[in-house]
């Protein structure tokens, strides 16, 4: 499915690619340059990476992957597209190659992400609250679930839900992302949601504010 | 319905905070230095180009030196022929006679029928196996050895075990020319026919 994707460029409103001209000197081969493209879109590519993937370690070895690709192949960038999303792209489709690689399904199933011996996993790394005593453990208690609940969703509503929920994309540069219809990504977000809550309903979780 | 919109509303707040927390994680610090790092390694990978093409040479020249060294070293030494069987070719195969020569005793270690070499009748050649040279071609010297009943000679180490008694030529066979006979076939001579009269004696009524 071909996605049609405005000149956009992550919260920034629709105009000029500011990555543009770093985009032009990195062609002529300035590395200078294409390190600073990397260090302005870090953040989302590592980010789309973690919501593929699950495990900084493993996006941080697809980000970097992923930058390197992009590096090879920017000649053949013509700017039809925002640098950022066209780098999502690349670093998406990285990400799904390693999700479907058998040496990650194997180490996962030996040590699995959700383990909670596992430091590299995302949900280890959640910031603690500074709360009371009491309402720090039902608020773990809700998020924990929350965090179990998402990595039960089918991936397809699982990915649109994390990447909208990010913050560091938009539905456009996410339907380019993930290759379907800004109406089919608001869709799954929906759904994910809709799913999330009745799961939780019927565990009995009621927010007490 | 109020209690059910909060409750909503309190999900849907739990489910952001999640979906934030769980994706505001930040990469490594060292992302770009490696990025960069991997990049520029092609142009490492060049430079080093040139001492590695250096260490090729070197070990072509090298491997051509002993190659030339091992092809000028001195020939061995001619193979004594074994088989003596006059101005023989070394497609000439001598035949001789069935009945081995005698052998001297507690000289010869017998071999076994299934490792005796193969032979042509009682006899067998053995050439030099042909040595590929890796620059050009060269003549190589093959030789006919004559193991004159295989049980006195041992082939592999080409050292004659028993005395080898020389050979006598047969004398040549002649045959005589052949003649064509001439065959003409007789005249054929009938004799005439005569006719005689038959005599018959006559029927009789019963």
């Amino acid at each position: 499915m071909t996605v049609t994707e405005p000149r956009e460029s992550g919260e920034a409103a629709a105009g000029p690619d500011p990555d543009l001209i770093l985009v032009r000197r990195a062609q002529a081969g300035d590395t200078d340059a294409f390190g600073e493209l990397v260090q302005r879109n870090r953040k989302a590519v590592f980010r789309a990476a973690v919501a593929a993937l699950g495990s900084t370690t493993d996006a941080d070895d697809v980000a970097q992957e992923a930058f390197v690709l992009a590096y090879r192949k920017i000649g053949g960038f013509r700017g039809d597209s925002a640098f950022r999303t066209w780098l999502l792209a690349i670093t998406w489709r990285k990400a799904l190659d390693r999700r479907k690689s058998v040496g990650r399904w194997l180490r996962l199933t030996v040590a699995p992400a959700d383990s909670d011996t596992d430091t590299t996993n995302w949900i280890e790394q959640m910031p603690a609250d500074h709360r009371s005593q009491e309402e720090d453990l039902a608020a773990a208690q809700l998020q924990q679930t929350v965090r179990r609940l998402i990595k039960t969703l089918p991936r397809k509503l699982r990915d649109a839900l994390l990447l909208s929920g990010s913050g560091d994309y938009s539905y456009t540069q996410i339907g380019f992302i993930l290759g379907v219809p800004v109406g089919t990504v608001k869709w799954r977000v929906s759904e994910a949601r809709r799913v999330l809550k009745e799961k939780m309903t019927a565990l009995g979780h009621a927010y007490d504010g | 319905m109020t209690d059910k919109f909060a409750d909503e509303t309190a999900l849907d707040a739990a489910i952001d905070r999640a979906v934030r927390d769980l994706m505001h994680v930040d990469p490594p610090a060292d992302l770009r230095d490696r990025v960069l790092a991997e990049i520029s390694g092609g142009s490492t990978t060049r430079a080093v180009f040139w001492p590695r093409l250096g260490f090729a040479a070197v070990a072509v020249i090298a491997a051509m030196a002993i190659g030339l060294t091992i092809l000028n070293r001195p020939a061995p030494a001619p193979v004594t022929r074994i088989s003596d069987a006059g101005p023989s070719t070394p497609e000439t195969v001598a035949r001789v006679p069935a009945d081995p020569p005698a052998r001297t005793p507690g000289t010869a270690t017998p071999i076994p029928p299934d490792r005796r070499p193969r032979t042509r009748g009682n006899t067998a050649r053995v050439e030099e196996p042909t040595r590929s040279a890796p620059i050009e071609d060269r003549p190589v010297q093959a030789a006919s050895i004559d193991t004159a009943g295989a049980l006195g000679v041992d082939v592999i180490g080409l050292e004659p075990m028993t005395p080898v008694t020389r050979l006598q030529a047969h004398e040549r066979i002649t045959v005589a020319p052949l003649e064509t006979a001439h065959f003409a076939p007789l005249p054929l001579s009938l004799p005439p026919i005569t006719i005689e009269r038959m005599e018959n004696s006559p029927l009789t009524d019963r």
